[in-house]
């Protein structure tokens, strides 16, 4: 008995506190709410405002007063309705905790707000959702940084980038990619790598997703069906917690196309160098097994003619002679053949070259030439290039000869080398003052055995050197008119170091002249 | 060595190039007798007087073609290479190949010198005629 007064007190105090406690609270709530920067919302089930934070004059421009009573829905963009109430009203009425969408809310003034809202459901007694409440925040500033992003990425060539969190569930992912050969990006945000891959996709990328959270990037090259990516993976550390990974970035870039022209073009310089190789063996080859049936004919055709001369009719001297002649030409012709096979070069000849120097040594060989026609050359300031001396060598040599052999006129031959810088290649001239090369003759002189002239000797084979010389060294060459009439030779040289003119994998100015006649350079230019 | 014959190992497979090379010898002034292997191992055969050249000379020079059947020049030039007793004859190589690596490896291989087959009989007379100058006149071998 004395102790139920005691009781009551002790009771009616607790409820007292319980109350007090509760009004504290409600005001808290009241408090935070009326001076919190975003906008908090107290709806009916429905949608319909019941009480708004006064922020929503800062957000939407209109005064609480005005949108209590009216349902939120009539606020919202048409195009963002059904978003808004398929994926954050109804969840929240069928008992989850918390939903976040964002979507535009219309101003006062007329314009739209992306708001972000978190909704959470208010139960009943009855345990039946009575209430919303909604916290929402303007976002257009991060929508239009979000939308630059997308601008950006989406117009990144080949390229697609995902931002995903510790779960695999894309935050943002976006790209010139998506929706074509990935899934589109409304399909990947807010989900998972499992909800929005095929299952062996999903299994290939999940390690990967799982150790860049372990701080390290990594980059992977990966087929999926008919596509090769190349894709990179970044731990991103971001906001407040700067100590770890808090999300993930992959950046998927298709390389399938580069893959396909690359291993073109390899297989193509395969076939190149091996058919090329082929053509030298052959060339070499035959030129031997030609050579030595040739050197007996010619040889029992002299002894014939030595044994026999006289003894024979006129008709079997001059058959003799005949033989003997053709044989002679034909092993001119091998000759030829095998000098050409035999222009080649190995990495290790090749090296720095001054073609002052070279040019010298050219017209020391034509010494007795130049002396004969009384031959004037001139040179201008060469280049120092990459290049085989002893093959440059005879490349100059070659079309210094040919200026003073195929001269005409009743003065001298005059020849003249100059050089200028153009963009990546050296280009090489020599000029002289000789007769020319006919329009339609000059990509043909390149060729093998195609002698423009018959009067004048020669094996037809040193136009043909020369352009194996220049391809050798990855460059073009070819035969314009002269400034002053005559013909002016010219040949480009990459400007490049001599590591650099043998390494395969650079493209070269010109192919090579034996098997593919047509990369003869046509003149692109007139000074 | 000059007032007696001597003794040249003609190692070549081909009948015609033996007979033009026995008439340019012809034509020279040398006292020499000219034996003839059709192949590197006729002539292995015939160095170390074996089978139907049991009974054959020591020659004083060895005019070695490098491509033939069975066993070519450079067998040959390897076999030689470091003999005790075979590898002091002076072996010269004469063939119709002027390639840079026929060259290179008939020189390491410890051939004496090499020349090429000219084209003409005219000129073949002539490179014979040096060949044997050198190596049967001037040049001192054991």
């Amino acid at each position: 008995m004395v102790l139920a007064p005691v009781v009551l007190t002790v009771v009616l105090t607790g409820i007292t506190l319980l109350v007090r406690r509760l009004r504290k609270s409600e005001e808290r709530f009241r408090l935070i709410a009326e001076h919190a920067h975003d906008l908090v919302g107290l709806h009916d089930p429905d949608g319909k405002h019941i009480w708004l934070s006064p922020s929503v004059e800062r957000v939407l421009g209109f005064k609480a007063e005005e949108m209590i009573g009216r349902n939120a829905y009539e606020f919202f963009h048409e195009d963002d309705l059904k978003r808004v109430r398929d994926t954050t009203h109804a969840p929240v009425l069928e008992g989850q905790q918390q939903t976040t969408t964002t979507y535009r809310a219309q101003h006062k003034d007329g314009h739209y707000v992306w708001l972000e809202t978190v909704t959470s459901p208010v139960f009943g007694p009855e345990g039946k959702v009575a209430r919303l409440v909604t916290a929402s925040r303007d976002v257009t500033e991060r929508k239009k940084a979000q939308d630059l992003y997308r601008f950006l990425v989406r117009h990144l060539p080949d390229t697609s980038v995902f931002l995903f969190d510790r779960s695999f569930r894309h935050i943002i992912a976006d790209g010139s990619l998506t929706g074509k050969t990935i899934p589109p990006a409304t399909n990947l945000e807010g989900r998972t790598l499992y909800e929005v891959f095929p299952e062996d996709m999903a299994a290939t990328l999940e390690p990967h997703y799982r150790r860049v959270f372990l701080g390290d990037p990594e980059v992977v090259e990966q087929a999926f069906r008919t596509r090769i990516y190349q894709i990179t993976f970044l731990p991103i550390v971001y906001g407040s917690d700067m100590s770890r990974v808090s999300m993930g970035m992959a950046v998927f870039h298709d390389v399938t196309e580069q893959k396909r022209v690359v291993q073109a073009l390899q297989d193509q310089a395969h076939d190149l160098e091996r058919s090329n190789r082929d053509l030298e063996r052959f060339a070499n080859v035959a030129s031997h097994e030609l050579k030595s049936p040739l050197r007996r004919i010619a040889s029992f055709a002299e002894l014939l003619a030595e044994d026999y001369e006289g003894l024979l009719d006129a008709s079997a001297d001059e058959y003799i002679a005949e033989i003997l002649d053709g044989a002679s030409s034909l092993a001119e012709v091998i000759e030829a053949l095998l000098q050409y096979s035999r222009v080649q070069t190995d990495a290790t000849r090749m090296d720095w070259v001054d073609l002052n120097v070279v040019c010298g040594e050219a017209v020391q060989a034509l010494s007795k030439n130049i002396k004969e026609a009384r031959a004037v050359i001139r040179k201008g300031h060469l280049p120092t290039v990459a290049g085989d001396g002893v093959l440059l060598k005879q490349l100059i040599t070659n079309l210094i000869g040919n200026s003073i052999k195929f001269y005409e006129g009743d003065g001298h031959p005059e020849v003249t080398i100059t050089a200028f810088r153009e963009l990546l290649d050296w280009e090489i001239a020599v000029s002289d003052n000789g007769p020319g090369v006919d329009v339609e003759q000059r990509r043909r002189i390149f060729e093998m055995f195609k002698r423009v002239r018959n009067d004048v000797e020669g094996s037809g084979i040193g136009l043909a050197l020369c352009k194996k010389i220049v391809s050798i060294h990855r460059g073009t060459i070819w035969v314009d008119e002269g400034e002053a009439g005559g013909s002016k030779f010219c040949f480009r040289l990459p400007a490049r170091s001599p590591e650099e003119v043998t390494d395969p994998s650079l493209p070269s100015s010109a192919l090579d002249g034996f098997t593919h006649r047509d990369t003869v350079k046509p003149p692109t230019r007139r000074r | 060595m000059s007032d007696s014959t001597v003794e040249i190992l003609l190692v070549e497979d081909h009948a015609g190039d033996v007979r033009l090379t026995q008439r340019a010898l012809s034509r020279l002034s040398f006292k020499a007798r000219l034996h003839v292997a059709v192949n590197g191992h006729e002539a292995m055969e015939f160095l170390h007087q074996r089978g139907k050249f049991a009974g054959a000379p020591r020659p004083d020079l060895i005019l070695l073609d490098l491509n033939m059947p069975l066993m070519d020049g450079r067998a040959v030039l390897h076999e030689l290479d470091g003999h005790a007793t075979l590898g002091t004859i002076p072996v010269v190589v004469l063939t119709t190949s002027g390639a840079a690596s026929d060259i290179r490896d008939s020189y390491q291989l410890c051939t004496n010198s090499y020349h090429v087959k000219p084209n003409t009989f005219g000129e073949f007379v002539t490179t014979l005629n040096q060949i044997l100058t050198y190596w049967l006149s001037e040049a001192r071998t054991p």
